[in-house]
């Protein structure tokens, strides 16, 4: 594949893993696209209880996928949960979604099922997607939606949204940025998702984190 | 229900057996309500304004046919009085009118006791904006209010300017169509803007014409003392200064003399810190405390307390200011500066709370320049020199959130909903092409989008439109409102009792263990969990919360009497016992710099150790100096590369830089220009982030967030987003969006008080410029120099911050692997 100088190399159980600025990470021993909580439709879901959202984060969340997927060359793409956002999205973005599986008809695609896609209803066929109940084992790694410790394995998930609220000791300028996250037991992917929040972590623990920002990713300094 | 005869003289008698006298004022209200007049009666606290509009209004009653359903409605701001309100209505009733009974309906009044009232509405109802509007969302509407006679708004002054006060005008409309003689009054302490007051009130007829009313004024021979404690030198007392406990001692000897006084602070730290130098000097008197992050069981302990007699003194804010006539108390402080004229009134009123008494308060000078504050105040109230309340113009949240309660109160037509809301001031100016896109917003999700079959939160049909999902419904009603709170961090000990609440910016700033102070004890933190502090008592000592809401700014009115006061000053003329007091630092003013007269404008230029200091003394208040000085640093930074950082008060700005600015040749340019202001104030603020912390409350309002909907179930769940996310996706994929514009407005207007900055500049242009070059810093300057609250102007872009904020980090994270060595 093409890497790019705003990528990172994190070496996570006996793997390189990439981490790239589209908030995704390629797995380059099995050519996989990894990304975690896309809440595609989310808007229609809001559009539905009564709160008009325009159309447009759905789409711009496919189209920065198909940038990922066609940068880093990945035969498979595995989706850590929340790849839909609930009532109503399936339905509200199945033509989008047509036309661009039609874009990637090659594309293995898997999902490990979480908390929101057991309540956007059924997947069509034609995506052909393969879905995982709560968890992946492969190689040295468990993928799942929920973060969780796992025996034997390190896990690989999403749920959590992960992100960073950097400040400067005079507290008057601060930013906030997606992460990743890697930790003893298990690393978290950002979400996806343009129409996604973030929900804060320590900048400065133990554990090892990867901000995004004006397209890069940025180690932060870590207290190991 | 028919109440017997009451004429004008029946009032005045049952008066003279009360051995009382009618103000000239009550009877002008009772005769012109017994006309059928509409009115707003405006008079200080305590002078019998609710006598005169209610006996007026069974008067009118009297005189009418109708006798069945709700007759009159009382609306009052705070839920919390209307027990109250209820108890001093009913008092007359026994002898006047036994046919009348009064009830409360608010968030706090059962669900039972509501529905009983939905079957049979009592005669008299007492109601806050937001139950009032819930009635109206109700199907059965109409016919409830069919029978409305009299709708009387208590502290009117109070909701006028802000979103509340925008809701009550459009029931008011909705009211004025269900009964189109309706008699509408409105309470208020004395303003700068009455007459605008009253037409906001009263509304306009789908003519175009204001409704008529009179305005009546309370009777104002009362006596007024506005005077100040004064320090035992001047020598020795601060230029500045936030927190005046160098007067406590003055204050105590105050105190001493009373039985009953109340403590004015201007903001929440500055009561707590009051609060407990007082405490600790004095743990024999009984001393409470009251402002508005307390949960409000305290706070009623409190003024049931001083109700009772129980409590001698409360330091209080602003939260005490609103309050039907609650006891007087002998003697009324005020820590800090007044800030404005109105306000000052309103709280002189709390003491000797009674028609015959003199009113009285007394200003506690925190540094110097508060002294001339208390004089100039004098000179303000003394020339009736009061400010207004500058009320809305067309929010299209507020009115967004109205047309679906009204949808839901029966549906409505679409041209007539927009005669009826173009009665109400705040609308009236509203058009025909904002009219449709709000119906579009709320038909079919808004004008630049494409229909969306998913979206259906009115529905058209036969040009009624109603809402016809329940849960849309239900949701709607549970959020009808304009209050939105803070997003606030309850403070709770680890048994469970809960304090209070404070800003999460403070609350993150602290670590477990640490202490503060907070509803008068020293806390320590224990854990943060669920936007809820857990914290145990704690040894003395802490920290004290520092809340940036509320940080008023000095009014034009106060600010314009401070700058008379300081050109008699430039001749010399020093008159009363403050300015003679605070002689000899002006003195030095005068010698080390100069001291601007009315038609000039003081630019002190200081070289220092720091750098180059520009200061400059508008008098325009700190919002206005806020917006100035950050246009200011802009429009020079234009001239060559700079980075200014700032400081601003009430009295000024200092700009400071590394650099000598180039103030002469920017001076000669457009330094000061009024043109392409809105377009250099927008470059010049951080506005984006403004616009998003104000499109939070509009969220709110206008439907797209939903805070506090108690179900937690799945729709709830997957319907959660933070405004702030809601704005990002706006920005980016609907920038042109109405709701945006309107933050974007809703901070040049409200927060950065565009309309002041603009005639601030005017003036910066008109008036001569008196240039100093001091060799030290001047006394005027001194605050502002000292004012650790700095604001900085960067040119950095996005790299740049984001390598700035990592070294930052960098840095930090050194220090600690150092310290753990």
């Amino acid at each position: 594949m093409k890497t790019d100088q705003h990528d990172v190399v994190h070496h996570c159980n006996g793997q390189n893993l990439l981490l790239l600025p589209e908030r995704a990470i390629y797995w380059q021993d099995e050519n996989a696209l990894l990304a975690a909580d896309l809440h595609l439709g989310k808007e229609a879901t809001f559009r539905a209880a009564g709160i008009p959202l325009p159309e447009g984060p759905s789409s711009e969340t496919l189209v920065r996928l198909t940038a990922a997927l066609q940068r880093t060359g990945a035969s498979s793409l595995i989706i850590l949960g929340d790849l839909f956002h609930g009532d109503n999205a399936i339905a509200a973005i199945s033509t989008l979604m047509d036309d661009w599986r039609r874009l990637h008809q090659g594309l293995v695609i898997e999902l490990v099922a979480g908390s929101h896609d057991h309540w956007s209803g059924q997947i069509p066929e034609q995506w052909q997607i393969e879905v995982h109940h709560s968890s992946l084992v492969r190689g040295p790694f468990t993928l799942r939606h929920y973060p969780e410790a796992v025996d034997n394995s390190y896990c690989l998930a999403g749920h959590l949204h992960p992100g960073v609220v950097l400040k400067d000791r005079s507290r008057a300028d601060a930013m906030r940025l997606p992460c990743f996250y890697f930790g003893k037991e298990f690393g978290v992917l950002p979400p996806f998702g343009e129409f996604t929040g973030l929900t804060p972590l320590s900048p400065f623990s133990e554990d090892i984190l990867f901000v995004i920002g004006d397209g890069q990713v940025i180690a932060l300094p870590s207290k190991q | 229900m028919k109440i017997s005869e009451l004429s004008v003289a029946r009032l005045e008698s049952w008066f003279a057996k009360q051995g009382w006298q009618p103000f000239d004022f009550q009877k002008e209200v009772w005769q012109a309500m017994a006309k059928g007049e509409s009115g707003l009666l405006h008079a200080p606290t305590g002078m019998g304004k609710t006598l005169a509009v209610w006996l007026g209004g069974l008067s009118y009653l009297s005189k009418q046919l109708s006798d069945k359903g709700l007759q009159i409605l009382w609306l009052t701001p705070l839920r919390a009085l209307a027990g109250d309100t209820c108890k001093a209505l009913e008092e007359p009733l026994a002898e006047l009118a036994p046919e009348v009974y009064v009830q409360a309906r608010t968030g706090d009044t059962s669900s039972y006791a509501k529905q009983k009232q939905e079957k049979k509405l009592p005669p008299a109802l007492v109601t806050t904006p937001e139950s009032l509007t819930l009635l109206l969302s109700r199907p059965t509407a109409g016919k409830m209010m069919s029978s409305l006679q009299v709708v009387i708004v208590d502290e009117w002054h109070e909701l006028l300017g802000s979103k509340r006060g925008v809701q009550t005008e459009l029931a008011l409309a909705r009211l004025h169509r269900f009964v189109p003689s309706l008699l509408v009054w409105g309470l208020s302490a004395t303003l700068g803007n009455l007459q605008e007051a009253m037409l906001h009130l009263l509304g306009y007829q789908e003519d175009s014409i204001p409704r008529p009313g009179r305005l009546v004024q309370g009777s104002i021979n009362k006596e007024l003392i506005i005077d100040a404690l004064l320090p035992d030198s001047t020598e020795r007392f601060p230029w500045a200064g936030h927190l005046g406990l160098k007067m406590l001692p003055q204050v105590l000897a105050e105190l001493a003399e009373v039985n009953t006084a109340l403590v004015f602070t201007n903001t929440r730290s500055q009561c707590e810190l009051w609060y407990q130098a007082i405490v600790e000097a004095r743990p024999e008197w009984a001393v409470g405390l009251h402002h508005g992050s307390l949960a409000s069981d305290e706070r009623q302990a409190v003024e049931a307390g001083l109700k009772a007699g129980e409590i001698k003194i409360v330091v209080c804010t602003s939260s005490l200011d609103l309050g039907v006539d609650f006891s007087p108390v002998e003697r009324v402080l005020q820590v800090g500066s007044p800030k404005g004229v109105a306000r000052l009134l309103q709280r002189a009123g709390r003491s000797g709370h009674s028609p015959s008494k003199a009113s009285r308060v007394t200003c506690v000078p925190a540094s110097a320049f508060e002294l001339i504050e208390a004089a100039a105040a004098r000179d303000a109230a003394g020339s009736r020199s009061l400010e207004g309340r500058a009320p809305y113009c067309c929010p299209l949240d507020v009115l967004a959130q109205h047309a679906v309660s009204l949808a839901l109160g029966g549906g409505f037509q679409a041209d007539e909903l927009f005669r009826e809301v173009r009665c109400s001031p705040s609308y009236h100016d509203l058009s025909l092409p904002e009219w449709e896109w709000l119906l579009d917003f709320l038909c079919r999700g808004g004008s630049t989008l494409s229909a969306y079959p998913e979206y259906h939160k009115l529905s058209e049909e036969k040009g009624v439109y109603t809402v016809s999902d329940a849960t849309i419904a239900k949701r709607h009603r549970m959020s009808i409102g304009t209050i939105v709170s803070d997003a606030a961090i309850q403070v709770r000990y680890m048994k469970g009792a809960r304090l209070g609440s404070v800003e999460e910016s403070f609350i993150s700033r602290l670590r477990p263990g640490d202490t503060f102070l907070f509803a008068g004890r020293a806390l320590e933190l224990v854990r943060l969990h669920n936007l809820t502090a857990y914290v145990r008592a704690a040894a003395k000592s802490g920290a004290v919360p520092i809340w940036y809401g509320g940080r008023m700014p000095l009014s034009s009115q106060l600010a314009e009497a401070v700058c008379t006061r300081l050109d008699k000053a430039a001749q010399g003329v020093y008159e009363g016992v403050e300015m003679l007091s605070v002689k000899p630092i002006l003195e030095l003013q005068l010698a080390w710099s100069a001291i601007p007269r009315s038609d000039q404008v003081l630019l002190e230029r200081v070289t220092s150790r720091e750098g180059y200091h520009i200061f400059l003394y508008p008098f325009a208040g700190r919002l206005v100096h806020e917006g100035l000085a950050a246009l200011l640093a802009y429009r020079l930074s234009r001239f060559e590369p700079l980075t200014f950082s700032w400081a601003v008060n009430d009295y000024g700005l200092e700009l400071l830089s590394r650099k000598n600015p180039p103030v002469e040749s920017a001076l000669a340019g457009p330094l000061f220009a009024t043109e392409n202001l809105t377009e250099d104030i927008v470059e010049s603020q951080n506005a984006a982030e403004l616009a998003k912390n104000r499109f939070r409350e509009i969220a709110r309002i206008a439907g797209l967030v939903f805070e506090g909907y108690p179900g937690k179930g799945k729709t709830a769940r997957q319907i959660q987003a933070t405004s702030s996310l809601i704005f990002d996706v706006f920005k980016r994929y609907d920038p042109e969006h109405p709701l945006l514009q309107q933050a974007e407005n809703e901070v040049l207007d409200r927060q950065l008080e565009r309309s002041r900055l603009y005639a601030t500049l005017e003036q910066l242009q008109n008036r001569q410029l008196l240039k100093t070059e001091p060799q030290r810093i001047t006394p005027l300057a001194f605050p502002l120099l000292v004012d650790r609250l700095r604001e900085k102007l960067t040119s950095e872009n996005l790299r740049e911050r984001l390598q700035r904020l990592l070294s930052s980090l960098e840095k930090q994270a050194d220090k600690t692997v150092k310290a753990a060595k």
